[in-house]
């Protein structure tokens, strides 16, 4: 245990209460247990997998690149996420999926269903396992250390990175921010917390994701799909019932996320053939309100956007050379056409 | 019975550690003081609403909004900022028992301590207003960043910082880091990337390992000056130039900057007597043997405090150190606190100034059409007197319009194609801010 040491303690009946009042306190205390080393729970390299496809027709490589997989049950199904279904924002061309064991035994993978709300995609191979993760709701609180596990591409090890939980409900609620160091070797690897209990998935991770929002490999910004909506997909998954993303509508405006005295959301300029260009918004404007919605700044015109619907209708009201004007936007576009 | 009493005492100090603020605890409860700021942060550190954060989060703005974890919307106005070490003070308006964090000493901060950022990188946080914790260790103190040597003139020294490998990217800027007592102890501020050099796309700015923070003890230093509304103005010695140190000669055998015979002894500070061959081992009693440091540690010198260099007098080898009053940073960087304290000021002239590299005047650079100054004051004129006193600087000029009514009739004194010329020129009441 190491808090305390176990002696020989002489003494009446007083003494001993209060020795057992203080082994069993130090038994629970969470400051002692801050940063034990956890044993057991899918710490060996078999309860992971490689994951790749054997790409179609002419391609400069036949093969794209591994990420990890979970196995997640005794008749073979495999958890992994949709980085490599996608490049720039297409979906790749495959004649195979193919899963490499830890020991590099080689399996042709059932494609079953993916869920892109949540970054996951379930797969089967034909063959039986006697260890797999199983995960687990927990009660996860900003600031609890994690540990993300993951297989070594050339050997049958793990490696493990260390942090904490940054945030609880980021990606519309289903995915914790963590900031041990991910990377794309950690794709798909598992997070678990101080326990040993699986808590969720390495996910939203990608070269476009990081090109468009800024978080690189090992940034310290990193995300892991949660056990709770892991559990819930699967469900659906199983059943072969892909879950598509809720759309989130492009505007298509680029500006200043720094605040100023203006009271509004100042444009710097406006990408062509989308739904800012259409509705005539031009660089300099200051949208001040968003359907209903008081603009005060650029960050609340952001969150405006990403909350309404798909193919809404929205009247925009914008100071244009000191003039209010109205101007009527259609929200046709989604994001993913333009960003990936 | 001393056995059982002291056993007794131990269990019940025992539970006091425990039924005291959990970790889970603190953190949410530091998360409450934590303030969502445009594109970067703030910590409030009292109950009536101030709140620290950086010079460049700010801008240039002067009220703006922000916003508590969990999303409510308050005003906000600058009170004082100073840019050369980025650091602003704001007050949240109409603010009543907001939750606080107390201030901490970095002093007491050792390598190796537990240190806890809360941020909000890439506005990941925009969606519930929920902010970015993150964790790591104090990795070296006493760090300094400037752009002296690539500019010749800093325009800007991140000071006296706290090295974290705590993850901090774009969005944790003017954020607080704690210490696990949940004291404040720095504000972060800056990374140095791996990634980021000039040219590349905002994009590639992120975390390699190495962030850092503004320490809370300098921060301090300055805390009085920003809540009474001050202009804070930093050391620099302008005139002075050192020799480059070369390995054929024997400089590279010597400690200290080499003050050069370029020095144009007639700028320096008054009571700061060097002469070319002197060597520059300290300043405030701190070593130096190379120019940025010399530069960091005479611009953390606040003009309020006297500045002591010491020298080893170069034909007796004997140390000698100088206490003087220090030179006012006058470029770059003080036109933003100046832009500041123009907008603090009722009264309204119309004219946008330069310094000039000569300290003779401040020039103007351009004249606002329909301004007091439309049509007396021309663009190109070199102002050397207002309101009866000597003008040097664009610092100058501001010290002194500070204090100058709307209505009240002033005389310029400038030149104008090499002809003194004087003016009288009422000023009018300062409506845009």
């Amino acid at each position: 245990m190491g808090c305390i040491q176990f002696t020989n303690v002489r003494g009446g009946f007083f003494t001993h209460t209060i020795l057992v009042i203080f082994i069993y306190i130090t038994l629970t205390c969470s400051i002692c247990s801050a940063d034990s080393n956890q044993t057991g729970k899918f710490n060996t390299s078999d309860y992971y997998v490689r994951v790749f496809l054997k790409l179609k027709g002419e391609q400069e490589t036949q093969f794209s690149k591994k990420i990890n997989g979970l196995i997640i049950s005794n008749d073979g199904y495999i958890l992994t996420t949709n980085f490599i279904f996608f490049v720039r924002g297409k979906e790749v061309e495959y004649e195979n999926i193919l899963v490499e064991l830890d020991n590099f035994k080689t399996l042709n993978a059932e494609y079953i269903a993916r869920d892109e709300k949540n970054d996951l995609v379930l797969l089967k191979v034909d063959s039986s396992f006697n260890k797999f993760v199983t995960f687990k709701n927990t009660d996860t609180k900003i600031g609890d250390t994690v540990i993300v596990t993951s297989l070594w591409l050339n050997t049958p090890t793990v490696n493990k990175t260390k942090g904490i939980i940054s945030a609880i409900d980021r990606m519309r609620g289903c995915a914790y921010q963590i900031d041990a160091k991910v990377d794309f070797a950690s794709i798909g690897g598992l997070v678990t917390d101080n326990d040993g209990n699986a808590i969720g998935i390495v996910s939203f991770l990608s070269e476009e994701r990081a090109q468009s929002f800024g978080w690189g490999m090992n940034s310290g910004v990193g995300f892991a799909t949660k056990a709770k909506c892991i559990i819930k997909s699967l469900n659906e998954l199983k059943k072969g019932k892909n879950i598509s993303a809720e759309p989130t509508p492009f505007l298509g405006v680029q500006g200043d996320p720094g605040i100023s005295d203006i009271l509004g959301a100042k444009i710097k300029s406006v990408v062509p053939n989308t739904p800012a260009h259409k509705a005539g918004l031009k660089g300099g404007d200051i949208i001040v309100k968003f359907g209903e919605k008081t603009i005060t700044e650029w960050v609340e015109l952001i969150y405006a956007v990403s909350q309404t619907p798909l193919n809404s209708k929205i009247k925009l009201e914008v100071i244009r050379k000191d003039k209010k004007i109205q101007l009527e936007l259609f929200l046709d576009k989604k994001r993913d056409e333009f960003v990936k | 019975m001393k056995r059982r009493s002291l056993l007794l005492l131990t269990t019940i100090i025992y539970c006091n550690i425990l039924l005291g603020e959990s970790y889970s605890e603190l953190i949410e409860r530091l998360e409450k003081s934590y303030l969502f700021i445009g594109g970067g942060s703030g910590v409030i550190i009292s109950s009536d609403g101030y709140a620290l954060t950086n010079a460049h989060v700010v801008g240039e703005a002067r009220k703006f909004v922000v916003r508590l974890t969990g999303g409510k919307t308050v005003y906000a106005d600058l009170i004082n900022i100073d840019p050369t070490a980025d650091i602003a003070l704001i007050k949240i308006k109409n603010a009543k028992d907001l939750p606080f964090v107390q201030l901490g000493n970095s002093n007491k901060v050792k390598v190796g301590n537990v240190v806890i950022a809360i941020g909000n990188p890439y506005l990941l946080g925009v969606e519930d207003f929920s902010p970015t914790v993150t964790k790591g260790i104090i990795s070296a103190k006493h760090i300094y960043i400037s752009d002296i040597l690539e500019t010749g003139t800093p325009s800007f020294a991140h000071i006296d910082m706290l090295q974290i490998d705590a993850p901090i990217n774009p969005g944790n800027s003017g954020g607080p880091l704690f210490n696990l007592r949940g004291e404040l102890i720095g504000i972060n501020s800056s990374l140095r990337s791996r990634w980021a050099f000039e040219g590349v796309e905002r994009n590639y700015r992120f975390n390699t390992g190495t962030g850092y923070a503004i320490s809370i003890d300098y921060i301090k230093k300055l805390l009085p000056k920003l809540y009474s509304q001050e202009l804070i103005t930093h050391c620099f010695i302008s005139g002075i130039q050192f020799e480059r140190p070369d390995s054929t000669s024997l400089l590279f055998f010597q400690n200290g900057l080499i003050v050069s015979n370029r020095t144009q002894v007639e700028r320096l500070p008054e009571g700061f007597n060097v002469e070319a061959g002197d060597a520059i081992i300290k300043v405030n009693g701190k070593i130096v043997n190379n120019l940025r440091t010399f530069y960091h540690y005479v611009i953390e010198t606040l003009t309020t405090e006297k500045l002591s260099i010491t020298v080893r007098k170069k034909n007796t080898y004997k140390t000698k150190t100088y206490t003087f009053n220090c030179q006012p940073y006058r470029r770059a960087v003080s036109l933003e606190s100046n832009k500041f304290y123009i907008d603090m000021k009722q009264a309204f002239l119309g004219v946008i100034l330069e310094d000039v590299d000569d300290l003779i005047g401040v020039k103007v650079t351009k004249v606002t059409p329909e301004s007091p100054a439309a049509g007396k004051l021309e663009e190109g004129d070199i102002i050397i007197e207002l309101d009866g006193k000597q003008i040097l600087s664009e610092l100058d000029f501001n010290r002194i319009f500070q204090f100058l009514k709307p209505g009240q009739k002033v005389k310029i004194k400038l030149i104008r194609n090499n002809q003194n010329i004087e003016l009288d020129i009422t000023l009018a009441k300062r409506t845009a801010y």
